[in-house]
């Protein structure tokens, strides 16, 4: 059975179906685009999760409302310190972090559907009381 | 009329001032109107070009330099493909002289001549500045130390470098006795 790392790794956004491609993003959307997939490949993984949670704060995706590359480079650069997260079952932690989990949850219930096997999957619980965010 | 707002890096490290260079340069030369906004009052320390009117924002200093080149004049959305060369430039801009092993700059072909409206090379001069923008490095190629050279000749360049500097707070090294 394949571990999660290298699950992850076999993801290409190119085999990903639903994406949006570049010729339908405008100079902004571009931007956003760029910025997600450089900041993915970045070794300061609690600097990304910080810039990433705050931006999904009020998009569904890194790009605003369309899914993107930079979606699947993200998941595949995050998903790991996500599960730690999760799995730590720590409230304020979780509550840090709650964009990127609803994201997660997001993507790997619908465009990674099939490329994340269910039992890799994050198993969010959502029965947990979460302190009320302060914007 | 522009909406745009530019707030520099402030944090201390290197990388800071590279990425405050990365995005004077692209003001610079693709939108001169554009200047480091007034920061005493702001609580952040952190690179970010925001559009006020419709809350657009970017924090990522390459993602800020194609798009200011995207929507210059003459732009193009060509601006937003992947260069290899990217993730390289990347890691030395982050990690300085200890990301030079075994990098080859030639197989890149970015050197044959100094032109400032590229943008890859505005990030490679501001990610190689730290290296060679005060002395020689003979870990680096001659023809990067040649093209180095050529490009940071610019009258506008040079300015540029000169703004970074000053709004850049990076600390000093101690000196080893």
């Amino acid at each position: 059975m394949s571990s999660i790392a290298d699950i992850l790794k076999k993801i290409e956004p190119s085999s990903v179906k639903g994406l949006v491609t570049d010729k339908d993003l405008s100079n902004e959307e571009l931007a956003l685009k760029s910025q997600w997939e450089t900041l993915a490949q970045s070794d300061n993984k609690a600097d990304f999760a910080e810039s990433l949670n705050d931006s999904l704060r009020s998009t569904t995706y890194a790009v605003g409302n369309k899914p993107t590359s930079a979606d699947v480079e993200a998941f595949k650069s995050i998903f790991i310190e996500a599960s730690k997260c999760v799995e730590s079952g720590k409230v304020d932690t979780l509550a840090h972090h709650r964009h990127i989990v609803r994201w997660i949850d997001l993507l790997q219930n619908t465009l990674l559907k099939e490329a994340v096997p269910e039992s890799s999957r994050l198993a969010v619980k959502f029965d947990v009381e979460l302190p009320r965010e302060v914007k | 009329m522009s909406t745009l707002q530019l707030f520099a890096d402030k944090g201390p490290k290197s990388v800071s001032f590279v990425n405050n260079l990365k995005v004077e340069l692209a003001s610079t030369i693709f939108a001169p109107k554009l200047k480091f906004a007034d920061d005493s009052d702001r609580e952040e320390n952190f690179l970010e070009l925001t559009d006020k009117k419709s809350g657009f924002t970017l924090v990522e200093p390459n993602a800020i330099v194609k798009y200011l080149a995207a929507t210059s004049k003459n732009g193009s959305k060509d601006v937003f493909k992947a260069d290899p060369l990217e993730a390289t430039l990347n890691k030395i801009a982050a990690l300085g002289s200890k990301a030079l092993d075994g990098i080859n700059f030639e197989k890149f072909d970015f050197t044959s001549n100094a032109n400032t409206n590229s943008v890859i090379q505005i990030l490679a001069y501001s990610s190689l500045y730290p290296l060679l923008g005060l002395k020689k490095n003979s870990e680096i190629q001659q023809s990067v130390q040649t093209w180095f050279a050529e490009f940071g000749s610019n009258s506008k360049i040079e300015k540029a470098v000169a703004t970074a500097k000053s709004v850049s707070r990076l600390e000093r090294v101690k000196e080893k006795n």
